[in-house]
């Protein structure tokens, strides 16, 4: 909807008096703390609240949400220890005499990872204070469509009426609905503070989340598999895709698919067995793992909260809050970051949306939330850096005529030494619209840093750049990034985007 | 002597009512430079504390109200209190002669 004929004003009625806050954030991960300490600075009495309900192995943790405590900040720690590992085989090469074999301890990296999210928590809690933003660590029940009720640790219960609310209860990882999943399999919510290390691991799914797990625990020496029912990365540009299931199989990850489990059971000896039919025989098989990790997607945290209490709909299939401008059905009543139906599920999202909210309700600021072109990195042993359409995406919008890809494989100097290094692995790509004057829609990038260099590219396709522009900046050398700036050969052409040498 | 702290009223009891000069650690199991500071302190209290000096370490998620008593953000934050006031304060890590000095400072 356009920002022309919507009402900023939610509703009639009175502003002060009857409530306990001005506004009232449920959920205290990166959209809830973003939009309350901003709500606050603009000089609102605000409230925020965050429980954690423990995972089916127990796991729980401190404030700061999903990002802080079981997501992108362990996520990219854990993938910075197997890069580290990678190096470890480039280092020979470079002159440095380590000796072979070197083994990594999980414990030491758990403790450190761990410990930083420890210094987050309380990081948080105290910027919650110093802005005023009263924090309840108490889990929030909607009574009404201006009441809710928390309930803290000690099950000790308090009432909150707030002129407004903000809902930011993010989401948790989906188990299947097999014999031995919640009982025996892990998810993305304990791996990060698991206190052995995972051992020989089954990782069930084809996310994103799946397979940087899957990455980082061979990165760090184990023995992985990934168990997917049909394609890699839904929703991702799946040439990319499909490249990065290939490069993570030829670094020893054994691919199962298609294939669903079946069951799980645990052994006397404590092992897992995880229990599939193959897809060839036909035939039920099994293998033992010593850690199985469900990453098959994730489940939004609105079945409990007493939404029809309030009245907000909810979307039947995907259990997300349809918003429009992160308003839902009930005026007075919003919504920020995973909850959102179709939209991005990522950090710096939710942040803006909280923030751009926070100043809609309470100055005078009109400026909408842009979720159009929102660049994404995945942190899979090869890194790939996105942002725009996707290849199959543009050509649905576009139509295949009406594009154009430019593109080329590449192999980073510093990868050129090492014999060990693939050729061909590396890859960019952008995608542009033939009939907006070439404007680049579409950036791709398999290769490492990938995320750092996508990041400057976000820039130049939110301003506008044209495949002109991207082709007459200059590129710095020697880097990877550079490749792009380079692009001139289209896939139309059926020239190679193979590489000769420098 | 190092105490650490295991009930709010302890705090009272150490602090205010031993007699003593208490410095007062405020770390947490988290805090790499906590886990380097805290036995230098230690250590300088037994090696020049006279008996003087105790220290007293406060767990400041265990004790969470008491640490926002006394405005704790970053750690490690050392609270030296003599006769009930707060007479030097630092945060941060700090080397083994510094310490030293500090602990011999208040323990003549």
């Amino acid at each position: 909807m356009s920002t022309n004929n919507y009402n900023w004003i939610d509703d009639n009625e009175p502003e002060q008096g009857e409530y306990d806050f001005d506004l009232f954030v449920i959920g205290g991960g990166s959209g809830g703390l973003a939009c309350s300490k901003e709500a606050a600075i603009l000089g609102k009495k605000v409230g925020v609240c965050d429980f954690v309900v423990p995972s089916p192995q127990g796991t729980k943790w401190g404030l700061g949400g999903t990002c802080v405590n079981v997501g992108c900040i362990p996520k990219k720690l854990y993938h910075q220890g197997a890069l580290i590992g990678e190096t470890l085989h480039d280092a020979k090469i470079y002159g440095w005499q380590l000796p072979d074999n070197i083994q990594h301890n999980w414990q030491q990296l758990c403790g450190v990872v761990q410990d930083h999210i420890g210094s987050l928590n309380w990081a948080y809690k105290t910027e919650l204070r110093s802005k005023t933003v009263q924090y309840f660590n108490s889990y929030a029940v909607f009574i009404d469509a201006h009441t809710i009720e928390l309930t803290d640790i000690k099950k000790n219960k308090q009432q909150i009426r707030s002129r407004r609310f903000v809902i930011a209860t993010g989401g948790r990882p989906k188990y299947p609905d097999i014999p031995g999943a919640r009982e025996f399999g892990i998810t993305s919510d304990d791996i990060f503070s698991l206190s052995n290390a995972p051992g020989k691991t089954l990782v069930v799914g084809a996310s994103y989340v799946a397979l940087e797990c899957a990455g980082f625990l061979k990165g760090l020496g184990f023995d992985v598999s990934v168990m997917a029912r049909s394609i890699l990365l839904r929703g991702f540009d799946q040439q990319i895709a499909e490249m990065i299931g290939n490069y993570m199989q030829r670094i020893g990850i054994k691919f199962i698919k298609p294939a669903i489990p079946s069951k799980i059971e645990k052994q006397s000896d404590s092992k897992l067995v995880a229990s599939w039919q193959d897809e060839s025989t036909k035939q039920i098989v099994s293998e033992t793992f010593d850690t199985i990790l469900f990453a098959i997607g994730r489940d939004a945290e609105t079945t409990k909260i007493g939404l029809d209490k309030a009245g907000v709909q909810v979307d039947n299939v995907t259990g997300k809050i349809p918003t429009i401008h992160e308003r839902t059905n009930v005026p007075h009543i919003y919504a920020i970051g995973d909850i959102l139906l179709a939209k991005p599920e990522l950090t710096p999202v939710a942040i803006q949306a909280g923030r751009f909210l926070a100043r809609r309700l309470y100055s005078n600021s009109r400026l909408p939330m842009d979720y159009i072109n929102v660049p994404t990195a995945v942190f899979t042993p090869i890194e790939y850096g996105a942002c725009g359409y996707s290849e199959e995406d543009a050509i649905k919008q576009f139509g295949e005529q009406n594009i154009d890809v430019y593109h080329s494989y590449y192999k980073p100097l510093e990868w050129k030494v090492c014999e060990h290094r693939p050729n061909n692995v590396c890859y960019t790509k952008i995608i542009v619209n033939k009939l907006d004057n070439q404007r680049v829609i579409g950036f791709h990038l398999l290769g490492p840093n990938a995320g750092e260099i996508t990041q400057g590219f976000a820039v130049a396709i939110k301003a506008g750049a044209t495949y002109e522009i991207f082709s007459n900046t200059i590129g710095i050398h020697p880097t990877t990034a550079e490749e792009v700036t380079d692009l001139s050969v289209t896939k139309s052409s059926g020239k190679s985007a193979e590489k000769a040498g420098c | 002597m190092s105490y650490t702290l295991g009930s709010p009223a302890h705090f009272d009891i150490l602090v205010f009512r031993s007699g003593r000069v208490a410095i007062v650690d405020f770390y947490a199991d988290w805090c790499g430079p906590c886990k380097s500071l805290t036995p230098i302190l230690e250590k300088a209290i037994n090696s020049f504390g006279n008996g003087k000096v105790i220290l007293v370490k406060v767990n400041i998620n265990e004790f969470e109200e008491l640490a926002r008593n006394y405005n704790v953000s970053s750690i490690p934050d050392i609270r030296v209190f003599k006769d009930g006031e707060i007479v030097e304060s630092f945060k941060g890590f700090r080397p083994e002669n510094e310490i030293n000095s500090l602990v011999q400072r208040f323990a003549n």
